[in-house]
């Protein structure tokens, strides 16, 4: 059974949701811009939500593969 | 000779700024009042360059928070105990709230209200009893901080903004001097010195900065406040003679080949006495007393004239119309500045009863504005319900309040904005934790508030680093928790600044709807609004034949619209992709050809005024200029450009003016000249329009349409 865990970071303890969520938007934040320079966002029809989902599912991975 | 030390300006005012910040919070302590960082905010944000203008934001902050605090209650009292009810209820009033952002003269007020009353409703969570408490306690704490700050800036280092208002005058004049020369000397001798400057922006500029000073100097002097309509008279004649010498230029293509000295034997005279007119009402302004030279009529060599084509009679009609138009206009300024020279009692005429203010016309952007808040607003509550969200409640404020702040400066970068606000954050966490809790009273908070808003506002002093400024000093004084008993928690402040911080991610994320506002597709967007607006306009022409005032008037307002869309485009022009060699400049050029084609449908709505006299005799060529037109702007409504469509258009000009040569050229011998004129400038003025879409097609082919069409993140 999965226990509710915590991360402490120097002391500081901090919901994991948070750090993945963290983690997640600067990981999509990136990954977009790499997808504007080379211009492949083009083949999105609403890159606003691909932005959103894209948030999601890295948040949710890196929730379930890093902390847990 | 001993050496005198003073300080610069952004010194004195960020002092006096600092000092107003530690006697108000100090006040407020003093009175035992809860929230005295609420008038510490009051200081914060009313603090302008000059007296006038901190007065003025004052005032709109006072009445944006009352009317902010009762809707709060209001719908508090309605709504407390059912809360789909109450979240429906507050996000329809920050709706309206976006709505009057984009379209009222007050968008301070309003945005204070929208902020104010998500502020006062948050408090439906933990103390609904004491509500009215909290709306009163807003409603004094900002009045005190605003009377702290107005207290400090009158008695210490007052900055007056009266002796510029004097001075934006006589620059403009001086603006509009050399546009008038320029103009003659290029109206008389074509061809031989290209037009060395578009002054139209200039002036425009200085008319908006005049119109903002205005406003403070009523404020700040009562001779003004008393003589305000005069001076209001005054900014609405000089904007009326900036747009008749915008018009002028335009018309300047069309007399390249007509003898402009010898058909207008009295130009001379008339060029002398509008250059000397100006420069006198520029003595009359400075030294109080000077004698305005008389009228001229411009009288016409017909023989001359006849001699021309009936397309060159157009062209000097039209000129003339407009000259005799600036001179009208030079004659009111010199007697709107001569008036407010006397002394109040020797003012023979009645002060002109002040103008409704100037609001901008709502357009597709003020319902996006709405739509967007709404959105941003409503996310915010649910992800609140649905999760245990850091901030709790705190998050919907903080996420309306970004939302607002994305509102009123739509061109905001997001990212840019987050890390700003995390450098304040970071500035915010170091005080709360290593230098708060040292504190041992009032006099070392005093200080801490002092030191840091003083400092920081030296720094950002430049008005265009305002958010910089305010992102870097507002999560102290949001977050810092300062009281009269304060207690430190850093859980309670982590978790806030990170409410704060998410709720800028939803608000970014809201500013994508109902569209993307990145600056390429706004500049796409705003354009083809723009054709629109234009074939609307054109299409007014063809469906109502007989010039009705009310149709005048539906048509002067289509030009404001088409107006107000050239100056959006113009302001997206930054963005737009600055790596392409040439694309900035290239969407610069296109909106010239907007400011073009719109000065071209003002004078056709002009001219149109006596469309009825030879109707029957000019309809049929009427309506050919007219579906020419509408089949140019048809595609170009739907942003679809064709370069293979110019060459079609030059020739279909060409035959459109030889048809028009023929059609004035039988015209009945009886008529009178008035109607020969009335016809032939609105024929001229069909002709001019047209030939002001062919620069903008030559233009637009060129342009990267493609790329701004693009997908982009």
């Amino acid at each position: 059974m999965l226990t509710p865990c915590e991360l402490n970071l120097g002391g500081v303890y901090f919901p994991p949701l948070l750090v993945a969520a963290t983690i997640g938007l600067a990981a999509t934040y990136g990954l977009t811009r790499a997808l504007n320079y080379y211009r492949l966002s083009r083949y999105f029809a609403s890159p606003p939500l691909v932005f959103l989902s894209m948030a999601v599912i890295f948040s949710g991975l890196i929730e379930t593969i890093i902390f847990r | 000779m001993g050496h005198t030390f003073s300080l610069s300006r952004p010194a004195k005012e960020a002092l006096k700024t600092g000092l107003s910040m530690s006697i108000a919070c100090g006040l407020a302590m003093g009175f035992g009042w809860a929230q005295p960082i609420w008038a510490c905010l009051a200081v914060a944000v009313v603090s302008m360059p000059t007296v006038g203008e901190s007065i003025n934001k004052s005032i709109h902050r006072l009445l944006g928070t009352a009317l902010g605090a009762g809707i709060a209650l209001l719908i508090i009292c309605l709504f407390s105990q059912n809360r789909w009810a109450f979240i429906i209820s507050l996000t329809l009033w920050m709706g309206f709230v976006a709505y009057r952002i984009t379209v009222s003269r007050y968008v301070y007020v309003w945005f204070i209200s929208g902020y104010v009353s998500l502020l006062i409703a948050a408090y439906v969570t933990s103390s609904a009893q004491n509500i009215f408490y909290v709306a009163v306690l807003r409603v004094q704490e900002t009045a005190l901080g605003i009377l702290v700050y107005t207290i400090v800036s009158v008695f210490i280092w007052p900055q007056k903004s009266s002796v510029d208002l004097d001075r934006l005058f006589i620059r403009l004049l001086e603006a509009q001097q050399r546009a008038v020369e320029q103009y003659f000397a290029q109206m008389l001798a074509p061809g031989d010195k290209p037009l060395s400057e578009n002054l139209y922006g200039l002036e425009a500029q200085f008319i908006a900065l005049w119109r903002r000073n205005l406003d403070a100097t009523e404020t700040e002097r009562f001779e003004v406040f008393e003589s305000r309509g005069w001076w209001r008279q005054l900014i609405a004649q000089s904007e009326e003679l900036m747009e008749a010498l915008e018009l002028w230029r335009e018309s300047l293509t069309d007399m390249r080949q007509g003898d402009v000295a010898a058909i207008l034997p009295d130009m001379a005279k008339f060029r002398m006495s509008i250059a000397k007119r100006l420069h006198q009402i520029a003595l009359l302004m400075t030294e109080g007393a000077a004698q305005l030279p008389p009228r001229i009529g411009l009288t016409i060599d017909l023989k001359k004239l006849k001699a021309l084509s009936h397309r060159q009679q157009a062209a000097v009609y039209n000129t003339l119309h407009i000259l005799r138009r600036i001179e009208r206009l030079t004659d009111a300024i010199g007697t709107s500045t001569r008036m407010l020279r006397l002394p109040r009692n020797e003012r023979v005429v009645r002060a002109p009863k002040i103008p409704r203010a100037v609001t901008r016309l709502p357009d597709a952007d003020s319902a996006a504005a709405a739509i967007r808040i709404m959105t941003g607003l409503m996310l915010s509550a649910l992800i609140w319900i649905c999760f245990d969200v850091p901030g709790h409640i705190s998050f919907i404020v903080f996420e309306g309040v970004h939302s607002l702040i994305g509102l009123t400066s739509p061109q905001m970068n997001w990212a840019k904005f987050f890390f700003v606000q995390s450098r304040g954050i970071v500035i915010a966490g170091l005080l709360y934790v290593f230098v708060l809790p040292q504190l041992s009273g009032y006099f070392e908070l005093s200080v801490v508030l002092f030191a840091l808003t003083a400092s920081l506002y030296y720094v950002f002093w430049d008005q265009k680093m305002t958010m910089l400024k305010m992102s870097s000093l507002m999560p102290f004084l949001l977050l810092a928790n300062i009281q009269l008993h304060p207690t430190y928690n850093f859980a309670t402040f982590a978790n806030n600044i990170t409410g704060m911080q998410f709720s800028v991610l939803i608000a970014a994320l809201a500013s994508g709807i109902p569209f993307c506002q990145r600056p390429e597709k706004m500049f796409l967007r705003t354009v083809t609004r723009y054709f629109r607006q234009t074939s609307k306009l054109a299409a007014t022409f063809a469906q109502q034949h007989v010039q009705h005032k009310s149709n005048l008037q539906q048509r002067k307002l289509m030009v404001i619209k088409m107006r107000g869309a050239a100056t959006k485009a113009g302001g997206w022009i930054n963005g737009v992709n600055s790596e392409i060699p040439g694309h900035q400049s290239n969407a610069a050029a296109l909106v010239a050809n907007l400011n073009t084609i719109t000065c071209r449908c003002k004078m056709l709505v002009d001219s149109g005024r006596q469309r009825h006299v030879l109707w029957e005799h000019c309809a049929e060529q009427a309506n050919a200029w007219e579906t020419a037109i509408a089949e140019v702007l048809m595609p170009w409504a739907q942003c679809r450009y064709d370069s293979a469509a110019i060459a079609a258009m030059r020739n279909r000009l060409a035959k459109l003016e030889a048809d028009m040569e023929t059609t004035l050229a039988i015209l009945p011998e009886e008529i009178s000249n008035d109607a020969y004129v009335a016809s032939s400038r609105l024929l001229g003025s069909y002709r001019g329009l047209y030939r002001s879409l062919i620069s903008y097609a030559e233009q637009a082919v060129s342009f990267d349409w493609n790329w701004c069409k693009e997908s982009r993140f």
